[in-house]
């Protein structure tokens, strides 16, 4: 059900809140031993729940908008008084002191939180395979990921235990899953909303969205959780950038060059049938040229370890976490570290301590930080003469357990979604088709991406391009 | 591993050489960042945001937040956070 179903039957009275929870714990209950897209459920839901549903009985349709609807919040969002572990075994005990800016809306506009989904560890990962506590599973195939990073509030969506979940976004974290296991996910312009209570990755690239099975849920979800906030001094203004106004019909550009090798070919098929019902709806589909894109994920994979190998140093063994006994401060630093992180967060610290060591920061770091400021000049230029740029949200449908083998060639299954937190703009992942693997339907997405502010028009084109089609 | 003691990581001999590896290989695909920006000379723009400072003003009771903090402390003696010795004697 999509919470504009939800709270329709709320008002009615046909369906409570208490129905929606209870139903919302069952089905993690009885689904989730299986899936693993919930690291932690909170009890308390149902308290919240019994409230909700006395309020809508006195206050009727005008109750705050998410009012007993459940969601589910991926574990690097801090939630006062929970468990919130970043996926990782070093904040394994880990209670968070405070709520996320993003959790206290939720909560002010009655969203009921009914639990705590997995992730890569501090997201960082295309499949939950990097999870210190396992991986989730794809809802829709069991034998496959369900993306990543953001991959157990994608698959806490798919299996139907929640209408919306939140993810984090860093270079594709919530598109990519939203692909995988066939729903809507949506990466805000950078600054749209708070980023205060995130454990921070790439600080530059972060943003938290919404997973859901509608755009005019993810729209709605994503106007309680935006806003200026006094916490993060990133937050934008409403006239931060100039407006991108919504259309009839738009100028839609594909930057084909960037489409050749690495995508599969029933992939491309589906992608083509989306552009041809854009055609059929009068919209004007146009070939552009982004040569740098194509070399975006490079620096991504310079800038992005070099900020997460700043960031992931408050992880000391000192003021929380895992501490491990050892007979110096360093030892103690180095020891807690050694044994609390995973496999990829050592490698993208390692890597990122190297981009920045003096000798090679200009090499690197420099380079990659002059790459991105080129790519918003060449898609500001795209921008001037079409509305909005189209791509595939990833190369391939969900792959099995295990086969990403080499490590480059899992980075690149964030090509396309890549260049969007590079430069800063909002995109849309919206479900586009399936592909047949091994006799499994699987879903594979299309992402539309906007200039700087241009949520509305994205919201406004998947409204009408996938909404309306259900 | 140097870098391990750089990145503050404690890495094993094990860990040491797969991860070595691991990164040669990404190092070396991240070189194209080099044939991007060759032959120009790009420095960055103060875009349309930029560094918001507020006025350094007490914004919280003193205090109000200490026992929930020292309470995810590994290692507290009375209101303080203990850490072990900085200098050996070798």
């Amino acid at each position: 059900m999509t919470i504009a179903q939800l709270r329709e039957k709320f008002i009615a009275g046909s369906y409570t809140p208490e129905d929606a929870v209870g139903d919302s714990l069952k089905a993690i209950a009885d689904k989730d031993g299986e899936i693993h897209a919930f690291l932690d459920v909170y009890d308390d839901a149902l308290d919240q729940a019994k409230d909700a549903t006395k309020r809508f009985a006195e206050e009727g349709d005008s109750a705050p908008v998410l009012l007993g609807v459940p969601v589910a919040i991926k574990n690097n969002i801090l939630i006062k008084g929970k468990r919130a572990t970043g996926g990782s075994k070093i904040l394994e005990n880990y209670t968070a002191t405070y709520d996320a800016t993003i959790i206290q809306r939720l909560r002010e506009a009655g969203a009921i939180i009914v639990g705590a989904t997995n992730l890569d560890e501090f997201a960082m990962g295309s499949s939950t395979e990097n999870s210190a506590f396992g991986p989730t599973k794809n809802p829709v195939d069991i034998t496959r990921v369900p993306g990543g990073s953001s991959g157990g509030s994608a698959a806490a969506v798919a299996m139907g235990a929640v209408p919306v979940a939140i993810g984090t976004d860093t270079g594709g974290s919530i598109r990519q899953p939203a692909s995988y296991c066939g729903l809507v996910g949506y990466k805000p312009t950078y600054g749209a909303v708070s980023r205060y209570g995130l454990m921070a990755m790439g600080s530059s690239f972060d943003q938290a969205g919404p997973l859901t099975t509608t755009v005019a849920d993810a729209q709605l979800v994503h106007e309680v959780m935006a806003g200026v906030d006094v916490m993060d001094a990133t937050t934008i203004k409403e006239d931060t950038y100039p407006n991108v106004p919504v259309k009839e019909t738009y100028t839609i550009g594909i930057p084909r060059d960037f489409m050749g090798e690495g995508v599969d070919a029933d992939v491309m098929e589906v992608f083509e049938s989306h552009v041809d019902s854009l055609k059929k709806a009068g919209h004007t589909v146009v070939d552009v040229a982004l040569p740098l894109f194509e070399k975006g994920l490079a620096a991504y994979y310079v800038s992005m370890p070099a900020e997460v190998s700043s960031n992931l140093a408050r992880y000391d063994g000192i003021r929380y976490g895992h501490s491990a006994e050892d007979e110096t401060l360093l030892d103690v630093y180095e020891k807690s570290r050694g044994e609390g992180f995973g496999a990829e967060v050592k490698r993208r610290i390692l890597l990122g301590t190297y981009v920045l060591s003096s000798g090679y920061y200009d090499a690197y770091y420099g380079k990659a930080e002059a790459a991105r400021e080129l790519m918003r000049e060449e898609l500001a230029k795209v921008f001037q003469s079409v509305d909005i740029v189209l791509t595939p949200s990833a190369p391939t449908p969900a792959f099995t357990f295990g086969s990403q083998k080499d490590l480059v060639s899992m980075y690149k299954q964030d090509i396309f979604t890549v260049p969007v937190n590079l430069t800063g703009v909002p995109a849309i992942s919206i479900p586009g088709g399936t592909v047949q693997r091994e006799e499994k339907a699987l879903p594979v997405g299309v992402q539309y991406i906007a200039p700087h502010g241009g949520d509305d028009r994205l919201f406004d084109l998947g409204k009408k391009m996938y909404d309306t089609k259900l | 591993m140097k870098l391990g003691t750089l990145s503050r990581v404690r890495i094993t001999d094990e860990e040491a050489e797969s991860l070595g590896t691991d990164i040669d290989a990404v190092l070396e695909y991240v070189s194209v960042v080099n044939e991007i920006t060759a032959d120009e000379g790009v420095t960055k723009k103060v875009g349309a945001v930029y560094n918001v400072f507020r006025e350094d003003e007490v914004t919280v009771e003193p205090g109000v937040h200490s026992d929930d903090l020292l309470a995810e402390a590994p290692e507290t003696k009375g209101r303080f956070l203990k850490v072990k010795k900085i200098l050996t004697t070798q």
